[in-house]
């Protein structure tokens, strides 16, 4: 019986013991973590909409350039000359992606796309969300609908290139960016 | 300089059979799923076998140093604890002062957790001896550790991305080797890696009845 006490008494101090390590390296990193991800969605809002920005001045370009505004619980990012940035979220071909969508001022045209978090296979499907490749989105259409075709024939103003050897991770992006699309859409009454 | 004189004749017993006779990878097979994972560019296992070695250290000074009152029913518990808790210091450290190699992590940091290669070493070593051998082993096993991931990575991301640490290396022209990028590839190496060390370190193939 009384092991058992000293027992459970010692797995008691010892989870206290790193608990309160933990809580204390939580206070010294947590508003770090904070400021970094806020700056990290920023940058991400700036590149997709396309405005240039340097490393150390982010905040000053971002309050400077874009208004932020709810939508039902949702932030739409306003840039001046009208074109609109949301966030997106959803599952890809390995696990969830998340980024930036901008649309034109007509929101008829995607403007950009920048990506935040992802876990696609490294040199497969990651290359299509590599910035280069994330380029070749800026001004194609999404009305009636973004469609990513084969690799080489891209013809019309609302098709993309897709990637060899990343069928599925392009075509995962073609479905969250269309089904965003249509949601902030639908949101913003457009 | 011999290993006897830097380490004593116990220590040097632990690294030799840290860094090579009892190899945790290729004589052990463990810890592999973290040398698969983040073996495809030798910065990630640079960052990856940093992390495992802090881990390592942490664990090792906590449990050799608690040996004697550890209720041994409630050891594992106890290890994972340290463990856990050591894992998520190092994924806060990294994200707050090195956001860019956490997110190139990305969740493989956390999965430090369940490298059984730091609860194997727990419960072989740091939970019988004392402190400072227990220390020269982690260090071996961690040294251990690091040359196996870069001797993968290395080859990895110079056949499949045809750079080494991001730099170009290979000619024009070069034919990027994309399976193995992908975590096929990642057995294809590992394989030969075992293969050849157990070979030259004369391990046994366990007998089949």
């Amino acid at each position: 019986m009384i092991d058992k006490i000293k027992m459970i008494g010692f797995v008691l101090a010892f989870g206290i013991f790193w608990s309160t390590g933990l809580v204390a390296v939580d206070t010294i990193t947590g508003p770090r973590i904070e400021k970094y991800l806020l700056e990290k969605k920023r940058k991400k809002v700036l590149e997709a909409l396309v405005i240039p920005y340097e490393a150390d001045n982010v905040e000053t370009v971002f309050t400077s350039n874009v208004t932020a505004e709810e939508f039902d619980g949702k932030t739409i990012y306003t840039a001046q000359d009208g074109s609109i940035a949301f966030e997106f979220a959803g599952p890809a071909s390995q696990g969830p992606i998340s980024g930036v969508i901008a649309l034109s001022p007509d929101k008829e045209a995607l403007k950009g796309i920048a990506i935040i978090q992802q876990s696609e296979t490294p040199g497969l499907g990651s290359r299509v969300l590599e910035a280069e490749n994330l380029a070749n989105f800026r001004d194609k259409k999404v009305v009636p609908q973004l469609l990513i075709v084969a690799s080489g024939t891209a013809s019309a103003d609302n098709e993309v290139d897709a990637i060899t050897g990343a069928t599925l991770t392009c075509k995962a992006l073609e479905k969250n960016i269309n089904k965003n699309v249509q949601a902030t859409k639908t949101l913003i009454g457009q | 300089m011999n290993l006897k004189e830097i380490f004593g004749k116990k220590g040097a017993k632990v690294v030799k059979n840290g860094i090579w006779r009892e190899h945790p990878i290729s004589s052990a097979t463990l810890g592999i799923c973290s040398a698969l994972a983040i073996s495809n560019k030798v910065e990630n296992a640079i960052a990856m076998s940093a992390g495992v070695i802090f881990v390592l250290i942490i664990t090792a000074i906590i449990i050799s140093v608690l040996r004697k009152i550890i209720p041994s029913r409630v050891r594992i518990i106890i290890y994972m604890i340290t463990i856990a808790a050591g894992v998520t210091i190092v994924d806060l450290v990294l994200k707050a002062y090195f956001p860019t190699i956490s997110e190139a992590m990305g969740p493989y940091v956390p999965l430090i957790i369940t490298n059984c290669m730091i609860m194997g070493r727990a419960e072989a070593f740091f939970v019988q001896n004392p402190p400072k051998l227990s220390l020269i082993d982690a260090l071996a096993n961690g040294f251990a550790y690091t040359y196996t991931l870069m001797a993968i990575a290395i080859f990895r991301e110079i056949f499949a991305f045809g750079t080494l640490l991001g730099v170009r290396v290979t000619p024009s022209g070069w034919v990027d080797w994309v399976v193995l990028a992908a975590p096929a590839g990642a057995f294809f190496v590992l394989g030969v890696f075992l293969w050849i060390t157990r070979t030259a370190a004369g391990v046994e193939p366990p007998k089949s009845s």
